[in-house]
């Protein structure tokens, strides 16, 4: 079995996937995330997809089980370094990533992880407040 | 040989044979000069079905 690791960035975990997992990978994968989300108190969790030449249900499934997961863990989960040929194969099947945030890169994708960080800062401050601060992709980081 | 008519089989009985069947599958479509973005889905629905199995 691959046992993928799990790097600390911040307050951030980084998962680089690097080959095609089994589902016994997968769920020792998200056993891990779920023990290291907790341990450091993660706001996300970022998934480097760069040296993924395929995304097939199956892998979608675990992007959305993983994202499902960090949620309940107060954490959101971002997809980064997807391939094109990939965007639109996953768009051509009609798989929807659902609960997953995507970013071109892992900068950006860090950058996603601390505007929402602040942005529910901002709800857990004002339970209304959603509607007066949009939070725009040109919003610097706080 | 991996080309254009040419017929390939391939048993699948475990997690590792998905893998052999992607690498299977996009050699051929390589061979017969499929765009990457073609490969990607050929491979996608190959991967499918083999995970299915």
């Amino acid at each position: 079995m691959e046992r993928v690791l799990i790097l600390q960035l911040g307050n951030a975990l980084l998962v680089s996937i690097q080959l095609y997992l089994q589902d016994d990978s997968v769920v020792a994968l998200q056993e891990d995330l779920a023990e290291r989300i907790v341990a450091i108190g993660a706001a996300g969790v970022v998934i480097d997809i760069s040296a993924v030449e395929i995304v097939d249900s199956f892998t979608g499934r675990m992007f959305a089980s993983i994202a499902a997961l960090s949620r309940v863990l107060d954490a959101e989960t971002v997809v980064v370094g997807m391939r094109p040929a990939v965007a639109i194969t996953l768009v051509e099947l009609g798989l929807p990533l659902e609960g997953v945030h995507t970013a071109l890169d892992l900068e950006k994708g860090l950058a996603i992880l601390d505007r929402l960080a602040a942005r529910r800062g901002i709800e857990d401050a004002h339970p209304d407040a959603d509607a007066e601060q949009p939070v725009t992709p040109s919003a610097p980081a706080p | 040989m991996t080309g254009a008519g040419s017929v390939a089989q391939m048993p699948i009985r475990t997690g590792a044979d998905v893998v052999r069947v992607r690498q299977l599958v996009r050699g051929h479509a390589q061979a017969v000069r499929l765009s990457l973005v073609n490969q990607t889905k050929l491979v996608t629905a190959a991967s499918e079905l083999a995970r299915n199995m």
